[in-house]
């Protein structure tokens, strides 16, 4: 045997997929049943078009959210808690720029009376302006720790130059902003999105046949409709107005570290081109080998970690190079990235790279999907584009077609980094 | 959870977990290193040299390539106890798995090149995570605040960042021979793969390398506190914490899974007492959390909160008693805690439900003593009762034994 001789390396082009089912409950909602797993352990995902996009007040869209299950006619937050709790389940909640969740994971032998108190959670929250009051100073608590990150401040002010600070997709909550939310505002929220219009729902599980039933009869039969029209179409998106400062500099001269966001808008996952992307993102920044890892961690020591990322919101997106590094090296690595993106644009990429890169990413995607869990996470992706688990059938077969050439022409389109934003936040003097 | 275990004639320890669910296998190997066997005056080495075990061995020149062109990505992680290497492959590519965890079990490359800029990368990272984040540096104090002799006093990450600069190639090699071994080290694997087959594949490829002499293990036992300890620092934080840490028995200990549901009681999930109590009704904490170290030698129990706005440490610290007078003296109803042990069982199950963590668990508890420890462990979480919590919590929250961090913010007082 031969150490320094490789063993023979095959690529993966097949993905097991297990099958989904579509049904609709008895009110309308659309349900997608997921069977996966072999514990006797499920989750449901209740998910609603109720993100901040559709909010009229700052913070609406994600108190809503978070008061939820902090109160009912007969139950008060803590008892609710205690409940989940005590059934050995998981309750979660999030809410982000387009989707709102509610979520839950349980043992499947309790899953009946676990659902009929999500249920009655969901369907009646009494929005206490005790428990708001609560969360409130607690939201405000740890914003003043987050706006002592420099990591938070350059993503905070990234994001409100990529789509500008009015902009349903770029308002960012600012402390004074939560405040004047009161329960009225949260109720009013709730009666308009967190209805069966705007609601969908995945189930995942080794029982598939047990759970169509009790998800009807707690928010089907149980939850009946309220006037909308089922599936209205949720608003237009206003255009992007993005800003036309290019270079933002936040000087907090007693960080230790400068915090560094370089990007542009983009698209969403359903544009043509996302997918090819994906593949020269990968190869930029988008895993332990690449380049910008390479270049910026392994030969020169600037950081603990740098990635770009493509980020796919409902209508709209945008690509991002992030990086937390020492404080008298960012100029330096805003420019290396420069170069990394120059060198996509003018030299193909080698067969020994591109090899690496495709095989690793099919092991990406094979990962992805390893797990009921991990296939329900993948789902919940690609719903908000109306896409199911094929969509990464396709993905594989297009990593194991591009060619070099596909490469540069997308880095040429796309990566060209004289019209990006910069954003460095630290110990920076303000004259720099 | 079924395993088959094998020892190799160098003495490595193999486990295999078979799931034909997957597609993948993923491989976990666990050296038994950790910060607390490390020189006090080389502190941060176990951990750097982590980062170092990815600058290629001595007949792969680069760790991460083959395996990313194999389809598989890996990852590490150090703590106070051990070393953990994992990584995740399709089935059909294993072998190459293989081949790079077995030939950096048989010897690094030893560059100074990687050594000079992995220091770099570490001392990033500890600025990153210690010193560039607010209360990012309250646990450096609270350790040597709690030990004064054993090794847990400093953290993984290093005493102080001089010690990571100052670490030379030689040590770097000293290191690697007298703690990387397989006599040292556990291999486990999960997957689609079967015993048999990963025997002969471990036979093959770890089998030729002979067993080292490991540095045998000094450690001085922390000698029982017997006063208070209290300390206070001042930074720029917007609010006070304040940190409370009491030294308690080890991790195969009955106090550690007594503990374990004590921990959950006060803070585990919207519901628990400390979140009830402290932060909802009465208003004093922003954030609260009770946890236990942990370690495989006699660990901590901690509680430690953000301050709401306006409130002092000292109403903080003496609500936070109250509290703990209330489990020794007031009623620990059955409900609770049973509440709690249904919820170690389900978070027990989901913590078990891809190969990558199951291959993980498997090596944690054969190095604790025994894998078959894995399915005991919810027997002996059920089996504690209300009187024990009770017991356990007057022994254990003596002022004697307490260790106090006061983390206030500039201009205060």
């Amino acid at each position: 045997m031969d150490r320094k001789i490789r063993p023979d390396i095959k690529t993966v082009t097949r993905l097991g997929l297990t099958h989904t089912e579509n049904a609709r409950l008895s009110n309308g909602i659309p349900v997608v049943i997921m069977p996966a797993g072999t514990e006797p352990v499920c989750r449901v995902d209740l998910v609603f078009n109720a993100g901040s996009r559709y909010q009229d007040t700052i913070f609406q869209s994600s108190l809503t959210n978070q008061l939820i299950p902090e109160g009912t006619a007969k139950l008060t937050g803590g008892k609710i808690a205690e409940e989940f709790e005590f059934y050995g389940s998981y309750f979660n909640i999030s809410a982000d720029r387009d989707e709102a969740d509610i979520t839950i994971h349980s043992l499947e032998k309790h899953l009946e009376p676990v659902l009929r108190l999500m249920s009655d959670v969901l369907i009646h929250p009494t929005f206490p302006e005790e428990e708001l009051n609560v969360i409130k100073a607690n939201r405000i608590e740890s914003m003043k720790v987050d706006d002592q990150r420099v990591e938070s401040l350059a993503r905070k002010q990234f994001n409100r130059l990529i789509f500008g600070e009015n902009h349903p997709y770029g308002v960012v909550g600012e402390i004074q902003d939560i405040e004047p939310v009161i329960p009225a505002v949260l109720a009013d929220f709730h009666s308009r999105f967190y209805d069966q219009a705007h609601c969908r729902i995945l189930v995942t599980g080794p029982h598939p046949d047990q759970y169509l039933p009790l998800v009807n009869r707690f928010f089907g039969e149980n939850w009946p409709v309220n006037g909308h029209p089922l599936n209205t179409r949720t608003p237009e998106l206003p255009p992007l107005q993005t800003s036309q400062q290019v270079r933002c500099v936040i000087s907090r001269p007693d960080a230790v570290q400068t915090a560094i966001r370089i990007g542009k808008p983009l698209f969403s996952r359903l544009h043509p081109d996302f997918m090819g992307l994906t593949i020269v993102n990968t190869i930029l920044g988008g895993y332990f080998g690449s380049r910008l890892m390479s270049n910026i961690r392994e030969e020169k020591g600037f950081t603990y970690g740098i990635a770009s990322h493509l980020i796919t919101l409902k209508d709209s997106g945008y690509f991002v190079i992030g990086s937390t590094v020492g404080a008298e090296v960012w100029e330096e690595t805003v420019s290396e990235c420069a170069k990394e993106m120059n060198r996509l644009c003018n030299d193909k990429v080698n067969p020994g790279e591109l090899e690496l890169v495709r095989n690793y990413l099919t092991g990406q995607v094979q990962r992805s999907v390893d797990g009921p869990f991990q296939m329900a996470d993948q789902l919940r992706g690609l719903w908000i584009h109306d896409l199911d688990l094929n969509y990464l059938t396709d993905f594989m077969e297009l990593i194991n077609r591009i060619t070099p050439e596909e490469i540069r022409n997308l880095a040429i389109k796309y990566l060209d980094h004289s019209n990006m934003k910069v954003v460095a936040a630290g110990p920076i003097k303000s004259s720099d | 959870m079924e395993y088959t275990k094998h020892r190799l004639n160098n003495g490595l320890r193999i486990l295999v977990n078979s799931d034909n669910s997957s597609p993948m296998v993923a491989i976990n190997i666990l050296y038994d290193i950790g910060a607390r066997d490390e020189d006090p005056g080389l502190t941060g080495f176990a951990h750097l040299f982590e980062h170092l075990m990815f600058g290629g061995s001595v007949n792969i020149p680069e760790y991460d390539s083959p395996l990313q062109l194999a389809g598989g990505e890996n990852n590490a992680f150090t703590n106070n106890d051990y070393t953990d290497y994992h990584l995740t492959i399709p089935y059909q590519n294993l072998e190459t798995g293989f081949w790079l965890e077995s030939d950096r079990m048989n010897e690094l490359a030893f560059s100074q090149d990687s050594l000079d800029v992995q220091k770099k990368v570490v001392i990033e990272e500890y600025r990153q995570r210690y010193l560039n984040q607010p209360y990012g540096d309250a646990w450096l104090f609270l350790k040597p605040l709690a030990y004064k002799v054993h090794p847990y006093l400093w953290p993984t990450i290093g005493k102080e960042i001089r010690h990571i600069e100052e670490a030379r190639l030689e040590d770097v090699k000293n290191f690697f021979f007298s703690h990387y071994a397989p006599n040292n080290a556990i291999l486990t694997l999960s997957g689609s793969i079967k015993p048999d087959e990963a025997f002969t594949m471990s036979e093959k490829w770890f089998g030729p390398i002979s067993s080292r002499n490991i540095k045998p293990r000094n450690i001085t036992p922390e000698p029982v506190q017997t006063e208070y300890r209290y300390q206070e620092v001042e930074r720029p934080v917007p609010s006070p914490a304040v940190y409370l840490a009491w030294h308690m028995g080890d991790r195969v200990s009955r106090e550690y899974y007594v503990l374990d549901l004590l921990s959950d009681i006060f803070s585990n999930g919207m519901s628990a007492r400390l979140f009830l109590r402290v932060v909802k009704d009465q208003k004093l904490f922003s954030d609260i959390d009770a946890c236990i170290t942990g370690d495989r030698d006699p660990g901590l129990f901690v509680i430690s909160g953000r301050l709401a706005n306006g409130i002092s440490p000292e109403s903080g610290i003496k609500a936070i008693r109250e509290e703990i007078s209330r489990i020794i003296d007031g009623p620990v109803e059955e409900r609770e805690l049973n509440k709690v042990k249904n919820r170690a069982e389900s978070q027990f199950l989901f913590s078990n439900m891809n190969v990558q963590n199951k291959a993980i668990n498997l090596a944690y508890f054969e190095w604790l003593g025994d894998a078959g420890m894995i399915s005991r462990e919810l027997e002996l979480l059920r089996s504690v009762t209300v009187a024990e919590i009770k017991e356990t919590a007057r022994s254990l929250f003596r002022e004697s034994n307490c260790s106090c961090l006061v983390y206030r913010n500039k201009g205060e007082k």
